[in-house]
């Protein structure tokens, strides 16, 4: 019964989610481990949950502590992850059992204990720079982790039909903290806020199907072009509003295990000789964490840059750059965690607010370039304007150097 | 559909992995339900802020929450369900015995209805939110206060 499960499949899905779980494993889970834990040993008299835990002293705390930070970014290299990834969720059951909870650290722990059953021995360094597409490994840590989310989205809908907080009163969604303070996403925030606090009952009504129903089309696979946009939708709504931490990143990322991988479904247009696609064509490769571009053809006579999806629609020009996050969702989830992270630690400190309102502009931008409108006159003159200057970002970052412009579009000194 | 590729587990390795599989997925089906339905009867275990997945029922609590004036003299406080709006703390149940989910959160939620009394009120006392925690496993308990000053 359980033979599909140990077919081989592509090894660079769970190797790319593991990264990506990896760099919120440093950027908030641990930071929220180590107040934990510097907080039972910095008061021993701290209730534990359960009695036999056993108070360590500081600096013996602290060195733990420091070991899972090096084992977070081993993880993120793919340095025998399956002990780092062990050695993180030993580390998160202390403080669990130091007498703290949170539901979002809990699921994260689930996760990094699925990881680290993954035989994938795909390196950061293989995965970013080889161009291989055979690297393969058993499929059940990934469906495991697949129907984990799933289980997830069934119990939390089934205790929201059942919690007088929720159910159809919707008690819990009449009053929403407003965190954003950038103009724009601030009033887009007291709007939603006030449209969800006039009618909370049909809000939470809405979540509690919406929460079933993703359930049952994250286990079924016909089902789950729907159930990965509801749950996109659902987790970039939760971060808006709620600001949970590490929660709705942690859903984003396993919307890597839904994709398809090593199939070169996204074809670029790149030419062979051109410095220039040589730059584009290193740098994507580099980022194509989950094999999903094809670099190779066809080979000239292109016009701007163009990449053509598996369903052969072409988007060119800025809604070209627009799908990369769909196309190379790893590299771009991880880059947005940073952000995320980083802005609020980095606002807190500085300014004594957190700045992650950045991540819903770069969100925006990103969808901007989707629409239509990156394809208005205005828009192809920006960006003949503004690809030349990227063009040679690429180049220098890529390390490429000599003549850069031998195919016609690079060579007329417009175009990406 | 992916093509079979080589890499796939050894059959050996099937039985321990089939039982990891099948525990797993027991476990996580099972746990969440066995902590909030009760069997006989059965019935939902309603607690507040148990709406997550993985509550963690480990203590109970109590909340009182006081006025305390200049010369230290405790005072009830008055207050309408608009000042406990988004929190399960209303007239009735400002004084209750529930379990406990989410510590932090159950003591920003006071935290909230004292902010909100104090600002309404602007008499320059301090509003104060005793939470009284009782550890099951250990049968102790611990008394957090919230103490909020109201200004003028």
């Amino acid at each position: 019964m359980l033979d599909s499960w140990f077919r081989a499949v592509p090894a660079y899905r769970i190797a790319a989610f593991r990264v990506v779980l990896a760099t919120t494993t440093l950027c908030n889970y641990l930071p929220v481990l180590t107040g934990w834990l510097l907080q039972a040993a910095a008061s021993p008299a701290t209730t534990a949950s359960i009695p036999w835990f056993i108070h360590l002293p500081p600096p013996i705390v602290i060195a733990l502590l420091l070991l899972g930070y090096a084992a977070g970014i081993a993880l993120v290299l793919g340095w025998r992850p399956s002990l780092a990834a062990t050695y993180l969720v030993a580390l998160g059951a202390c403080g669990y059992a130091a007498g703290n909870h949170s539901h979002n650290g809990f699921l994260h722990l689930l996760l990094l204990a699925l990881v680290a059953c993954s035989t994938d021995g795909l390196t950061l360094r293989r995965i970013a720079g080889g161009r291989d597409t055979d690297a393969a490994c058993p499929a059940w840590p990934e469906r495991l982790l697949r129907l984990q989310l799933a289980i997830v989205y069934f119990h939390t809908s089934i205790d929201k039909m059942f919690s007088p907080e929720w159910g159809l009163g919707g008690l819990r969604l009449t009053h929403l903290e407003s965190t954003r303070v950038l103009p724009g996403v601030a009033d887009l925030e007291r709007g939603i806020a006030t449209a969800i606090a006039r009618a909370p009952g049909l809000a939470s009504l809405t979540v509690i199907v919406g929460e079933m129903c993703t359930a049952v089309g994250l286990a079924l696979r016909p089902l789950w072009p729907y159930a990965i946009a509801a749950n996109i939708a659902f987790a970039l709504a939760l971060e808006y509003l709620l600001v949970p931490a590490m929660f709705p990143w942690d859903l984003l990322a396993l919307m890597i295990l839904f994709l398809p991988a090593a199939d070169g479904a996204y074809r670029v247009r790149l030419s062979a000789g051109c410095g220039t696609c040589r730059a584009q064509r290193r740098v994507l490769g580099a980022l194509d964490w989950t094999r999903r571009l094809d670099l190779r053809g066809p080979l000239a006579d292109h016009g701007p840059f163009c990449i053509e999806t598996p369903r052969g629609r072409r988007y060119r020009g800025w809604r070209a750059v627009g799908l990369l996050p769909w196309a190379l969702p790893a590299p771009f989830l991880s880059l947005l965690i940073v952000l995320r992270f980083g802005s609020e630690y980095v606002g807190r400190w500085t300014v004594g607010f957190s700045l992650d309102d950045v991540v819903f502009v770069v969100l925006g931008l990103v969808a901007l370039l989707l629409l239509p409108v990156a394809d208005w006159r205005a828009a192809r003159a920006a960006f003949d304007r503004l690809a030349p200057i990227g063009n040679r970002a690429l180049r220098r970052v890529s390390g490429i150097t000599g003549p850069a412009d031998e195919c016609p579009r690079h060579r007329a000194g417009r175009g990406a | 559909m992916e093509q079979e590729r080589p890499g796939a587990a050894a059959p050996r390795q099937h039985l321990a992995a089939s039982c990891f599989i099948v525990a797993w997925l027991a476990a996580q089906l099972a746990y969440p339900f066995a902590t909030k339905f009760d069997v006989r009867p059965f019935g939902y275990q309603w607690a507040p802020l148990s709406w997550g997945m993985y509550a963690n029922p480990n203590a109970e609590f109590q909340v009182a929450m006081y006025r305390l004036g200049p010369d230290g003299e405790r005072g009830e406080i008055v207050f309408d369900d608009e000042v406990a709006r988004g929190t399960p703390w209303n007239r009735a149940l400002t004084q209750g015995e529930t379990s406990a989910i989410r510590r932090i959160e159950t003591l920003r939620e006071v935290e909230i209805v004292l902010r909100r009394v104090a600002e309404r009120n602007r008499d320059g006392a301090t509003y104060v939110g005793s939470v009284d925690w009782y550890y099951l496993q250990e049968g102790r308990s611990v008394v957090q206060e919230i103490r909020v000053q109201a200004p003028r």
